[in-house]
């Protein structure tokens, strides 16, 4: 216990001393999981929407693949896409392996199918509600996009916050095409993994802190949105 | 520019799950006439105007207007319907009211907002957010919004059904100004009160069949069929 509670203290001074190394992993760790989360919502909220709005052939098929892709055990998207970038696979001129890129890509697969199934939970609700008025005022397809985006805007930050707080709570993935380089795709759940296994649990807690004061704020802040937009209901 | 109407509706089925919801129905709707679909809950009354909006297609049967019409992705059409529960966007009146002309330039849209606002006598609402309305005001917003769109033909779809004494008043004044001003309105109703002040000719519908198409003053002076002499009998109306 008196160990626990001295990794504890030592992990609070590292965070108030600002420890390059423990920040620089705190940084790096942020700017893969936004890049990727900004990719998946790019790529996921149009497929997501689209799924609402149109009924076509394999509708259901797509959905129920979307399903399955969300159930994804990253290591083996991690898998996937290191056979993908290791230099006999397709994308491997490129030279991405083991590059904070293919983190971010790893991630962004990982969280795309979540941003879309998430987000077709907000889409047909408001498509239900919609979908008739804009076909009256015969809107196009864009001008449908944004107006769902903006009517579904609170929920849709708790979809994000949720992409979000996957991508940068995920080990397997960005162990397997990051590598877990020091000072270049270390991140904060790679480096928790092996400051453990070497015994330097004062580095582990503190960047343990880090990710539970993160998932912290991010379920405060989806419980805001979720409150707001009940509110404007 | 020849004219939209008459509206024709020649042996028209709707059908799911091999139940016809709309059975042969065979009806015109001419120019001029405020025409009033009269019937009880499920007689098809909402599945017509949808249907006629083009919003359904009918399972067999035609329907025409009277001049072919073209409409181009972005341009409004001609007509447009109002919905029995008002559909509004979480944002200001006015915005509202611009969502529906976004095929004109924004101060040409803008101007027109507010003139349909000041014409629906709801132009102190203009900056209030739309979901925090009364039902009888989003109603108002929803008929400003159409008038906007300055439609030919306008549906609508028990337009008072949710509503309190003063806010069908003023609904009905909307509708019957907006008859005068020549566009035509087809709506439904279960209210025969309603339909004798508005209404120039009934259409009555019982389970998706028409039973009559008359003049207003002919079916409430001499219903012809037993359904639809029951149907005001019941609500205390007796030929």
């Amino acid at each position: 216990m008196s160990d626990f509670s001295q990794s504890f203290t030592h992990a609070f001074n590292l965070l108030l001393r600002f420890d390059s190394n423990l920040w620089e992993i705190v940084a790096l760790s942020f700017r893969v999981s936004l890049s990727a989360v900004m990719i998946a919502t790019a790529l996921g909220l149009p497929i997501a929407a689209a799924l609402a709005i149109k009924k076509f052939p394999g509708h259901s098929a797509v959905r129920i693949i979307v399903d399955t892709l969300m159930a994804m055990p990253p290591v083996v998207i991690g898998l996937v896409v290191y056979l993908l970038l290791s230099r006999a696979g397709p994308l491997g001129v490129f030279g991405l392996l083991y590059t904070p890129s293919a983190m971010i890509i790893a991630q962004t697969l990982l969280i795309t199918p979540i941003i879309v199934a998430l987000g077709l939970q907000v889409f047909v609700p408001l498509w239900a509600k919609f979908g008739d008025q804009f076909r009256l005022l015969n809107t196009t397809t864009r001008q449908n996009l944004f107006t769902l985006v903006h009517e579904g805007r609170h929920q849709l930050l708790t979809v994000w916050l949720a992409g979000f707080g996957r991508a940068i709570a995920e080990i397997g993935a960005v162990m397997m095409v990051g590598g877990n380089i020091d000072h270049y795709t270390r991140v904060m759940t790679t480096a928790i993994a092996l400051e453990t296994s070497k015994g330097n649990l004062e580095m582990a807690m503190a960047l343990g802190l880090i990710l539970m004061l993160m998932a912290l704020t991010i379920n405060i802040l989806a419980h805001t949105f979720s409150r707001l937009q009940q509110s404007s209901n | 520019m020849s004219t939209l109407l008459p509206l024709n509706l020649n042996k028209v089925n709707y059908q799911i799950a091999q139940k016809n919801l709309l059975d042969q129905v065979s009806i015109t709707f001419e120019a001029k006439a405020l025409s009033v679909i009269l019937g009880a809950n499920g007689a098809g009354k909402t599945l017509l105007l949808k249907l006629c909006c083009g919003l359904i297609q009918p399972s067999s049967g035609q329907l025409t207007w009277g001049r072919a019409l073209s409409i181009k992705r972005g341009e409004l059409p001609p007509y447009t319907l109002v919905f029995h529960k008002p559909v509004l966007l979480q944002r200001s009146v006015l915005a509202n009211v611009c969502f529906a002309l976004q095929s004109l330039p924004k101060a040409q849209a803008l101007a027109r907002s507010h003139t349909a606002l000041n014409w629906a006598g709801i132009e102190h609402l203009a900056s209030r957010n739309a979901s925090t309305l009364s039902t009888g005001q989003q109603q108002i917003v929803a008929i400003a919004r159409a008038w906007a769109t300055a439609p030919e033909v306008l549906f609508l779809d028990e337009p008072t059904a949710n509503l309190d004494p003063d806010a069908t008043e003023r609904m009905e004044t909307l509708i019957a100004d907006l008859h005068r001003g020549g566009t035509k309105i087809i709506m439904s109703t279960h209210n025969l009160g309603q339909a004798k002040r508005l209404a120039d000719t009934i259409t009555f519908l019982d389970h998706g069949q028409v039973c009559e198409q008359q003049s207003a003053k002919n079916f409430f002076a001499a219903p012809q069929s037993p359904v639809a002499q029951r149907f005001l009998a019941v609500q205390g109306f007796q030929a």
